[in-house]
């Protein structure tokens, strides 16, 4: 007995849609640490201050003082905020230094009592794109 | 550090290759956002510091740098000097059948009480049952190394034509005992001996286990000058592996007549403590080491060397050499002088002790007077026995009339005084400056067996290997460089005012074998 088969149709070959855009920083999504577009880029130091807060200091590229060491903090104590910001301003301060961004604040928090997670949130205006950080939300 | 045979990138320098090129690829492209290339400010924005691309570059850069670091470690294996023990000693040395020595035995030479005529029965085979032989207080076996009769006087070994030397059947520098130590016959010793005897000289020739370095070197020796046939570098390269002892030799050919071959042997001066240096003459070989180099080199019992050939193998004879240097050293601070205004100096003549009455009282002679109002300069003396400066405890000095002053201590010398002896000013660093003249003349070798000006035999008795290419056997001036890195940044300049000996003296004899400059008084002055 004859059964037809419908078969998908095979995808595109890359070639056919063109050369991909050029990007010079990653997009990186801030809850992943992954990628988020190949097609799409980032500020480079909007790019560059999410990798460092998304990076743990010591993994993959992250040498030297790149990445962030949010992670030796590890208990929800009083001082834990205090600490979570000052990791913060760590991060910009390399940026800051050299001009990229001003105006920065950074506030750290405990989200959800001893048990819950480290909160960061920094936000600045980049010198070179003129314009205020918009919020991300991930982190570590 | 020693220098390297290539340069490997520095920390950074790979980061910065692949910035440029990752930079330059992106100024050929479009900005999709603005439909124009890419402005420098945002490329340098994306490869600065804290960019992830930065980081990647860099963690690549340190990757590289550990497999860089390896390159130069793998180059030096190919150099016996600068190869690892496990190459040198696993695959060079077995490659070019090279063995390392084993550690040596020390020679003592001592004296003991006999019925005249006792015959001790000593063997240049080390361990022979034969020989008579003896230990020390540790159990070091020491054995007798050629006969001895006792003479008439009953004291075998005072003859200075038939010594008491003993040789190491033990091995290494703790069998270099020194004199007035103890020995007790253990065997073949005649039965009138008395048991217990002393030595009457410092042990010599013990030494450790080849080195890495001088296994290294015995390995470059023969790279370069083959060895073959017989030559000289034959023949050098199988003295040298007589014993570990053995420094170096030197090869005179032909040097009385065709076919003879005159051999001098030099030892390696060894492990020696600072409290006890073992002197100008450490690298005269012991009786025990040339005993060892004639078993190897002189037929027919030679296992190496055919019958035809004479070989004669000799000690270098040495031959004290006074110097006195001129240094630009500070005055009063650092390393330098230990008084601003320093004496005594040298005009035309050192200062030198006159008269010892007393380790603690003597007189010197100086050309210079005292300065003004001094009446107890920190003064220093050198002590030829062992090389070294030792400091003087000065309560007084005061002049003696013409050129002599009398010299009071506050405690005694150390070292015996010796009329002769050379007195400087005192240098803060003058434990350093001794090292250093001793260093200096360690690095000088045998001189010529033959006069190479005037000499028909010149041509082929001339010493191998060349003195320009290994231990040179001229001094000279050369001293105050040597001085200069002993004391590194304090001495500015420095003047050879007096050397008593340039060359060694050439012997009347070929046999006898050379010569060879050994510190003798040593002085150093103010010249600046």
């Amino acid at each position: 007995m004859f059964i037809p088969v419908l078969f998908p149709p095979p995808p595109p070959a890359p070639s056919t849609r063109g050369a991909a855009p050029p990007i010079l920083a990653d997009r990186i999504n801030p809850k992943t640490g992954d990628v988020m577009s190949l097609l799409e880029g980032d500020d480079p130091t909007n790019a560059a201050i999410q990798w460092q807060a998304t990076v743990r200091q010591g993994s993959g590229a992250a040498l030297g003082d790149n990445g962030n060491r949010l992670h030796l903090i590890t208990k929800g104590t009083e001082d834990a905020p205090t600490r979570i910001a000052d990791e913060g301003r760590r991060i910009m301060s390399k940026f800051i230094t050299r001009g990229d961004v001003s105006e920065v604040a950074v506030t750290g928090d405990v989200v959800g009592g001893s048990t819950a997670t480290a909160s960061l949130a920094i936000s600045y205006f980049n010198n070179h794109t003129r314009k205020k950080s918009v919020p991300r939300s991930g982190g570590t | 550090m020693v220098a390297r045979f290539f340069v490997t990138p520095a920390r950074g320098e790979e980061r910065e290759k692949m910035l440029a090129t990752y930079r330059n690829g992106l100024r050929g492209l479009i900005d999709p956002e603005t439909g124009a290339p890419f402005t420098d400010d945002v490329i340098n924005r994306a490869t600065q510091e804290g960019s992830a691309k930065y980081a990647g570059f860099d963690a690549l850069d340190l990757a590289l740098l550990g497999l860089h670091a390896k390159a130069p470690v793998i180059a030096d294996q190919a150099v016996p000097s600068r190869a690892t023990t496990g190459t040198l000693r696993g695959i060079i040395a077995p490659l070019k059948e090279i063995t390392p020595l084993a550690a040596a035995g020390a020679t003592l030479q001592a004296t003991c009480t006999a019925d005249v005529g006792a015959f001790f029965p000593g063997s240049t085979t080390v361990p022979d049952a034969g020989a008579a032989f003896a230990v020390d207080a540790a159990g070091l076996r020491f054995q007798l190394l050629f006969d001895v009769t006792t003479p008439a006087n009953g004291i075998a070994g005072s003859d200075a034509a038939e010594p008491m030397l003993l040789v190491g059947v033990d091995v290494g520098e703790a069998t270099n005992l020194p004199a007035g130590s103890k020995l007790t016959w253990s065997g073949n010793q005649p039965l009138s001996a008395t048991k217990t005897f002393t030595t009457t000289e410092n042990g010599t020739g013990g030494i450790d286990a080849e080195t890495d370095a001088e296994l290294a070197a015995r390995i470059e020796a023969d790279d370069a000058h083959k060895p073959e046939s017989g030559n000289n570098a034959h023949v050098r390269k199988w003295g040298r592996a007589a014993s570990n002892a053995v420094e170096d030799l030197f090869v005179y050919a032909c040097a009385k007549y065709a076919g003879t071959t005159v051999v001098a042997v030099t030892q390696k001066r060894g492990f020696q403590t600072e409290a006890a240096p073992k002197g100008p003459n450490a690298r005269i070989p012991s009786a025990g080491t040339l005993a060892l180099v004639r078993a190897k080199l002189v037929p027919p019992a030679s296992p190496v060397v055919p019958e035809r050939v004479v070989a004669v193998v000799t000690a270098p004879t040495p031959q004290s050499t006074n110097v006195s240097i001129g240094l630009a050293l500070p005055r009063g601070r650092g390393l330098g002088w230990y008084d601003p205004r320093p004496w005594p100096d040298y005009d035309a003549a050192p200062a030198a002790i006159t008269v010892v009455t007393s380790q603690s009282l003597f007189r010197m002679s100086s050309p210079v007077a005292l300065p003004s109002g001094s009446t107890a300069p920190r003064i220093m003396v050198w002590v030829k026995a062992k090389s070294r400066w030792e400091e003087l405890r000065v309560t007084s000095i005061t002049p003696a009339g013409g050129s002599l002053f009398d010299v009071v201590l506050s405690s005694p010398a150390v070292a015996t005084l010796l009329v002769g002896a050379y007195v400087s000013p005192l240098v803060r660093g003058f434990k350093l400056l001794g090292q250093a003249v001793e260093r200096y003349f360690d690095s000088l070798g045998p001189g010529e067996v033959v006069d190479l000006a005037t000499d028909p035999r010149a041509s082929r008795a001339a010493r191998f290997p060349d003195p320009v290419e290994r231990y040179p056997y001229r001094a000279g001036s050369t001293i105050v460089s040597v001085l200069q890195a002993a004391l590194v940044g304090s001495i500015t300049s420095g003047e050879l005012l007096a050397i008593s000996a340039t060359v060694p003296a050439v012997p009347s004899d070929p046999a006898s074998g050379p010569s060879m400059l050994v510190a003798g008084n040593v002085a150093v002055y103010p010249s600046d």
